[in-house]
């Protein structure tokens, strides 16, 4: 195999790879969701 | 084993317990700078000033964990293109008084990923490098790819402690922190210590001279020790010669292999100690590094041990294996006489069980156990205790893990430092898990039924297939221990498929690991309560040091059964 082949496979790797980032941002979901939520005290968690 | 190996021994486990504070204790500061100002915080800085304006960063910038991800693969793959160039073009550039000319481009790539990937696998041997390569191409790598897996490691932490965080830190000032603060003062002091025990250090070509016996012989040159100080100390352990540590003017001295040996294993031992502090609570630190030191000591004292037993073939062949006034004993196949089978023993296991992947004795040659309690080491994934940064970040994976074993036991939602391990979490925990097995197993299948790869095993039988095994499994682990077995493995196949495996290797678990982190960084701190599974007591430490054992069992009993055991069993029994 020749340069362009080899430097294809590694493009093609960290595309793959950014792919990957946005499944794996996909399964933790959005920001929003947890942030908001309030701190709990402690008395509530005992409940 | 002897006295001496004890002793040595002894040395080792008492320097690597003072130290671990010291060093983590800094490091935390460095990473974290609510816990105080770093020690040389003034020069440092004015060196990362300039820095951070050329390369327009802003060091108060934060990143979100897909933004600190795509920085990270931004930055891989900008210069693992810059390091092929670089190797292909080599014979036109400076620095290379030898002549050498460029690497075709096969090996080119297989030796750019494995540098990017902190794997350090040599399918190139010697006589090949210019010093331009070794000292801006390699180096540049041996800092950089430690660095990036701190950076991953440290961002996982903030993760772990910060509350309702979009953020994770920044990439870019990780990686240039690491590098300045923690990486380069350690090399420079061991490269000192290095030349101080006669580790070459110099520009000159290779030299032919005559030997006493009147041979001729080729005398290399090259700047060995500056070279040799990183590649410990940020667990990269690509050798500048083909023979590694085991090469004199790499390692020429029991000193200067006790300093090896520390410098592999303390920046990641002392990761714990720094995750301990960023967390504020060092209880939690500790139960990570005892686990973490139980694991490295427990596998060194079955390699060791092996080796100063001997090998009952040698013995069958007229071999002398005991220990007497002028030769250390055991098993001597493939080792260095300067330093015997049992600090073979001792830098086998510490190697594999970090990413470091040096050697100072041929890992082939090793008792069939021996050989398949590196591999086991490595198969753990580099936990014990890892790579820069790597290693702590695996072991917190086998905690969440952990934390969730025992979450099912007692019907509780799963906490770890008063996060809560939901579904999210848990999903990228068991990918990040079964990603290495997949890769390693899978490749290694292949090439078992390919036959040009079948042709390059050095042996026959089950030793063959650990020859095999142990490849892909050095590779996805970013170790690049070769077992030397394999020959010729500067193939189409090995290239290609060991490239492939060691860029998966390196950023398949980094990136579940960053979600995860981002994840928890997102997440409130529930309090403890009476139904609080506790994570910094010698039971967690139990537990988890069980989980590690069984995922791995479950993962590789068979093929580590039809390796190393069958051998073990044929070479003893006759079975």
């Amino acid at each position: 195999m020749n340069d362009f082949a080899f430097v294809a496979i590694i493009l093609v790797f960290f595309g793959l790879a950014t792919l990957f980032v946005a499944a794996c941002d996909r399964i933790i979901g959005q920001d929003e969701d947890l942030v908001a939520t309030p701190e709990p005290s402690h008395e509530s968690i005992a409940a | 084993m002897t006295l001496a190996g004890w002793s040595e021994l002894g040395v080792l486990i008492v320097v690597l317990v003072a130290t671990t504070p010291l060093l983590g204790g800094y490091m935390a500061k460095v990473y974290d700078p609510t816990l105080g100002r770093p020690r040389g915080d003034h020069l440092f800085s004015a060196i990362e000033g300039p820095i951070y304006r050329v390369c327009r960063i802003d060091p108060d910038g934060e990143q979100r964990w897909n933004t600190y991800a795509l920085s990270l693969l931004a930055f891989s793959l900008v210069s693992v293109l810059i390091l092929y160039a670089q190797l292909r073009l080599q014979g036109h550039l400076l620095l290379n008084p030898d002549h050498y000319k460029g690497m075709d481009p096969k090996l080119s790539f297989n030796t750019a990923v494995s540098f990017l990937t902190n794997t350090n696998w040599q399918a190139y041997g010697d006589g090949v490098m210019s010093y331009l390569t070794q000292m801006t191409g390699l180096a540049f790598h041996n800092f950089v790819s430690a660095a990036a897996g701190a950076a991953v490691a440290v961002a996982f932490i903030r993760g772990l402690v910060r509350r309702k965080s979009r953020s994770l830190g920044n990439f870019w000032v990780d990686l240039v922190r690491t590098c300045v603060r923690i990486l380069m003062p350690l090399a420079f002091v061991a490269a000192i210590i290095f030349m101080s025990q006669g580790v070459i250090d110099n520009f000159h070509a290779s030299r032919s001279v005559t030997t006493v016996a009147g041979q001729a012989q080729i005398i290399p040159g090259g700047p060995v020790a500056s070279q040799e100080a990183i590649k410990e100390g940020g667990q990269n352990g690509g050798g500048f010669f083909g023979a590694n540590s085991a090469h004199p003017f790499e390692n020429p001295n029991g000193i200067t292999n006790l300093l090896q040996l520390w410098l592999i294993l303390a920046i990641p031992f002392a990761f714990t100690y720094a995750f301990g502090k960023m967390a504020r609570d060092q209880k939690q630190g500790w139960v990570v590094f005892s686990t973490m030191f139980v694991l490295w000591l427990v596998m060194l004292l079955i390699v060791a041990p092996l080796e100063a037993r001997g090998n009952p073939k040698l013995t069958t062949g007229g071999a002398d294996q005991r220990v007497t006034a002028l030769q250390a004993g055991g098993n001597m196949e493939g080792k260095e006489t300067r330093f015997g089978a049992v600090t073979c023993g001792y830098y086998a296991a510490s190697t594999t069980s970090t990413s470091d992947g040096a050697i100072n004795c041929q890992h082939d040659s090793l008792t069939p156990l021996g050989g398949g309690t590196a591999l086991v080491n490595m198969m753990y994934g580099e936990v014990s205790p890892g790579g820069t940064g790597s290693g702590l970040f695996g072991m917190l994976i086998f905690a969440l893990l952990a934390v969730f074993i025992a979450g099912l036991m007692v019907g509780r939602t799963p906490e770890y430092l008063g996060k809560k391990i939901q579904g999210p979490e848990m999903k990228l925990v068991v990918l990040y898990l079964l990603l290495p097995a997949i890769f390693i197993l899978g490749f290694a299948a292949a090439a078992v039924l390919v036959h040009t790869a079948l042709n390059s095993r050095g042996n026959l039988g089950p030793h063959g297939l650990t020859e095999i095994v142990y490849a892909y499994t050095e590779a996805f682990n970013n170790n690049g221990s070769a077992f030397g077995g394999l020959s010729p493995v500067n193939t189409q196949w090995y290239d290609t498929t060991l490239g492939i495996v060691m860029l998966a290797g390196r950023f398949a678990p980094m990136i579940p690991v960053l979600a995860i982190g981002g994840s928890l960084g997102r997440k409130r701190v529930v309090p403890a309560t009476a139904g609080t599974f506790p994570t910094a007591t010698p039971l967690f430490a139990g537990l988890l040091f069980g989980v590690v054992i069984i995922v791995v069992g479950l993962t590789y009993f068979p093929v580590v059964a039809l390796g190393p055991v069958v051998e073990h069993l044929v070479g003893h029994f006759g079975i």
